[in-house]
C-alpha cells in the first residue's frame, strides 16, 4: 500500500505541475475534436504532431499524445450519435442505437450516456492499469496465435448476435467482410491479393473508411431515396435539463457501464484492435442480458453506453503493453512508441525502474485528462444537439464529411502504408537480428514496395516464424475480425 | 416455391459472384507453397464459404417467407422512390472518386457539392453557392490552416 502511495504522490506531483496539466488540456481538446472529425484518427493525428513533441520534455510530450487518444475516444461516439458516421472504428457499434435515440428527440441523452459511460470506464481503467497494469502485463503476454485466433473467432460469433435480420444473413456478410480483409499485401510473402495495382489498396480496407462509407453514404442515399423525400422530423428538447439522460435511462445503463468497463479493460491489454472488439462484445453481452432485446437497434440506452464504456476502459488498457512491455497494441501506440524511441526512452520492463517519474506521471494525468474531458464534453452537449436543428438538405454539406475527407483519408491511408511498411521492414530486420537499437529507435531503410519483399528464403521463413511466435502479428488478425465486424454491422444498418 | 425477392436475388447474386471470382484470383495465387499454406488458400476458402452462403440465401429467399423491417422514421409509403436523386447522390460520389485525383479536391469536392445541393435537393443559386463556399472556407482552414495537412492537389494542371 505504502508503494502505491508513493507511485501516486509521485505521478500526481508530475502531472499536476501547470505545464503538464496545460499539455493534458491541449491533448484531450484535440482528441475529442479530431475524434469528431471522420476520417482524421488519432494515428493521423499522433504523427502529425510528433515533430512538435521532439523538443518537448518527454512526460509532457506522451501526456499530450497519451490525451488526444483518450479524447479521440471521447469525441468518436460523437458524430456516430449525430449524423450515423463513426469518427473511430470503436465507435461503429454505438451508430445502431446512439443514432436511433437522436432520431427519436434523445441525441443528448445518448450523448451523455456516451460521455459519462466514457468517463466512469476511463477512471477504472486508469485505476485499474494503476494497480494491476504490471502484473497483468505478463498475463497478456502469454497471449499466442491461437488464443489469439479464438478471439478473432469469439468476434466472429459475437457479430452474428449483433445482427437483427436472419443468422445466414449474418454470416454472409460475414464471410464478405472476411473476404474484404484479405484486400492488400500478403503478410508472409508479400504477394499482392486483389490490389488491382492500386497503391491505396495495398494496406487493406481500413475498418473506419469502411465503416464511414457503410454507414454515412449508406444514410445518405437512404435518406435522400425515402419516399416521403424526407425523414421523420427530430425535435431536440430546448432544456438543458431534459438534455441529459433520464432516471430510467441511468438505471438501465448502470450495469451495461459497468460490464463494459471490465470486459474493456481486459480486452484492451491484448494486443490488437481491442478497443473495436470489446464494443462490439460489449453490445451483444447487454442485447443478450436485456429482458428487452428487441429494442436494442431501436434507440436502446444500454446499447449505447455499454460499448461506449468498453471503448473507452480499452483505450486505456493499451497502454498497460506499450509502457510494461514495449508493444504497441494498435497503430496509435506503434506511433507513440516512436516518439518515446526519439526521445531515447525505450518502452519496456524496465522502463519502471528507469523512467518511474514517466509511467507514473502518464498514468496519473489519465485521471486528470479523463476529469477534464467530462467537463468539457457534458456543456457541448446543448451545442452539438442544435446540429439536429439544421435542415436536412443544408445539412448535407455538412453531413457530407464522407465526401469532403476522401481525399484526407486517402492521405491517411498512404500514411498509414509507410508506417505499417516501416513496421515490416522492422519485423523482418529483427527476425534476421539486423535491427540496430539506438537512441534514435532501430534504424532500417524501408522499402518503398512491400511486395519488393519477394518471398523470403527458407532460413529467413524459419526466422520469421521464430519471430512471430514469440510476437505474432496481431495487425492481421484484428484487421480481418474488423473488417468483417465493420460488414456485419453494415448488415444491420442497412436492414 | 415461390418468387423470390428481387433484393435477396441481386445481394445474393452479386455475393456469389465476386465470391466465384475471389476463388478463381486465389486459385491463381497458389493454394499450396514449399510444404506450407499459401498467399491463396486463406482467401480461396473465404470466398468459397461466400459463394455457399449466397448460394445459402437464394434457396432461403426462394423458399422461406421473412417479413421486411421498415426503417424507422421514414414514410415508405408516401411516394415514388426518388431514383433521380440516388441517380445524382451516386453520380457525385463516382465522379468524386474517379475526378479526385486529377482535378483535386477543391474544384471536385465545389462541383460534386454543386451538384447536390442544385441538382438534388433544389437549392436555390444563391444559398447553393453560399453553403458551397462556406464549406471550403470551413474545410480549408480546419485542414489546411490549423492542422497543416494538405488536401490533395491537381495533378493535371
Amino acid at each position: 500500500v505504502s508503494d502505491i502511495l508513493a507511485n501516486a504522490a509521485l505521478g500526481f506531483g508530475i502531472a499536476l505541475s501547470w505545464n503538464n496539466l496545460l499539455f493534458c488540456l491541449i491533448g484531450v481538446t484535440l482528441g475529442t475534436a479530431i475524434g469528431v472529425l471522420p476520417g482524421l484518427g488519432p494515428a493521423a493525428t499522433i504523427a502529425l504532431l510528433l515533430p512538435i513533441t521532439y523538443r518537448m520534455d518527454a512526460v509532457a510530450s506522451l501526456i499530450l499524445l497519451a490525451g488526444i487518444y483518450y479524447g479521440a475516444m471521447y469525441g468518436g461516439s460523437i458524430t456516430s450519435i449525430l449524423v450515423k458516421v463513426p469518427g473511430e472504428g470503436a465507435s461503429v457499434i454505438t451508430c445502431l442505437d446512439g443514432y436511433a435515440m437522436a432520431r427519436k428527440g434523445r441525441a443528448g441523452a445518448a450523448l451523455g450516456l456516451s460521455a459519462v459511460g466514457s468517463f466512469i470506464a476511463g477512471i477504472i481503467g486508469t485505476v485499474g492499469v494503476f494497480l494491476l497494469g504490471p502484473p497483468l502485463a505478463s498475463v497478456a503476454l502469454a497471449f499466442g496465435p491461437a488464443e489469439y485466433a479464438a478471439l478473432v473467432v469469439v468476434g466472429l460469433v459475437l457479430v452474428t448476435h449483433v445482427a437483427q435480420s436472419t443468422p445466414l444473413a449474418s454470416l454472409l456478410m460475414i464471410a464478405a467482410g472476411l473476404l474484404l480483409a484479405t484486400l492488400g499485401v500478403d503478410p508472409i510473402y508479400g504477394t499482392e491479393r486483389f490490389t488491382f495495382g492500386q497503391l491505396d489498396l495495398f494496406d487493406g480496407v481500413p475498418v473506419a473508411i469502411l465503416a464511414m462509407g457503410v454507414f454515412g453514404v449508406a444514410e445518405l442515399l437512404a435518406v435522400a431515396s425515402s419516399r416521403g423525400g424526407a425523414p421523420a422530423p427530430i425535435y431536440p428538447p430546448g432544456q438543458v435539463r431534459e438534455l441529459l439522460p433520464s432516471r430510467e435511462e441511468w438505471r438501465e445503463s448502470a450495469p451495461a457501464i459497468a460490464r463494459g468497463t471490465g470486459l474493456g479493460f481486459f480486452l484492451g491489454l491484448l494486443p490488437g484492435g481491442g478497443a473495436l472488439i470489446a464494443s462490439f462484445a460489449s453490445y451483444v453481452i447487454e442485447k443478450r442480458l436485456s429482458p428487452h432485446p428487441e429494442r436494442f437497434g431501436q434507440g436502446a440506452p444500454a446499447g449505447v453506453a455499454g460499448p461506449e464504456s468498453a471503448n473507452n476502459a480499452a483505450a486505456q488498457a493499451a497502454f498497460v503493453p506499450l509502457l510494461s512491455l514495449g508493444i504497441p497494441a494498435n497503430v496509435v501506440m506503434g506511433v507513440m512508441m516512436g516518439g518515446l524511441l526519439i526521445q531515447g526512452i525505450q518502452p519496456g520492463p524496465r522502463l519502471l525502474a528507469t523512467r518511474p517519474d514517466l509511467y507514473w506521471a502518464v498514468i496519473c494525468s489519465m485521471l486528470i485528462g479523463n476529469v477534464m474531458l467530462i467537463i468539457l464534453n457534458v456543456p457541448l452537449i446543448s451545442i452539438f444537439v442544435q446540429l439536429l436543428r439544421i435542415p436536412f438538405r443544408g445539412a448535407i454539406a455538412l453531413d457530407h464529411p464522407v465526401l469532403r475527407h476522401r481525399g484526407v483519408l486517402a492521405a491517411q491511408q498512404r500514411f498509414r502504408c509507410r508506417i505499417n511498411d516501416r513496421l515490416r521492414c522492422r519485423r523482418l530486420a529483427a527476425a534476421s537480428g539486423e535491427v540496430r537499437s539506438g537512441p534514435a529507435g532501430p534504424r532500417f531503410r524501408p522499402r518503398r514496395h512491400p511486395g519488393a519483399l519477394g518471398p523470403p528464403g527458407a532460413a529467413c521463413r524459419a526466422r520469421l516464424a521464430r519471430h512471430l511466435r514469440a510476437a505474432p502479428d496481431r495487425g492481421g488478425a484484428a484487421r480481418l475480425g474488423d473488417a468483417a465486424a465493420a460488414v456485419a454491422g453494415a448488415e444491420v444498418a442497412l436492414g | 416455391m415461390r418468387r423470390v425477392e428481387p433484393g435477396v436475388l441481386v445481394g445474393g447474386g452479386v455475393l456469389g459472384l465476386i465470391g466465384l471470382w475471389a476463388a478463381l484470383e486465389a486459385w491463381g495465387y497458389g493454394l499450396w507453397r514449399a510444404r506450407a499454406p499459401g498467399e491463396g488458400l486463406y482467401p480461396f476458402i473465404v470466398a468459397l464459404s461466400l459463394m455457399g452462403l449466397a448460394s445459402a440465401s437464394l434457396v432461403q429467399g426462394a423458399f422461406v417467407r421473412t417479413t421486411a423491417s421498415l426503417r424507422p422514421g421514414f414514410d415508405d409509403d408516401a411516394g415514388p422512390p426518388q431514383w433521380r436523386k440516388i441517380a445524382i447522390y451516386l453520380a457525385g460520389l463516382a465522379a468524386l472518386a474517379g475526378l479526385l485525383p486529377a482535378l483535386g479536391y477543391w474544384i471536385v469536392t465545389a462541383a460534386v457539392l454543386v451538384l447536390i445541393l442544385r441538382g438534388a435537393e433544389g437549392l436555390s443559386w444563391r444559398l447553393t453557392f453560399a453553403v458551397t463556399a462556406a464549406s471550403s472556407l470551413v474545410t480549408y482552414v480546419v485542414f489546411e490552416r490549423l492542422l497543416g495537412l494538405p488536401l490533395p492537389r491537381a495533378t493535371l494542371f
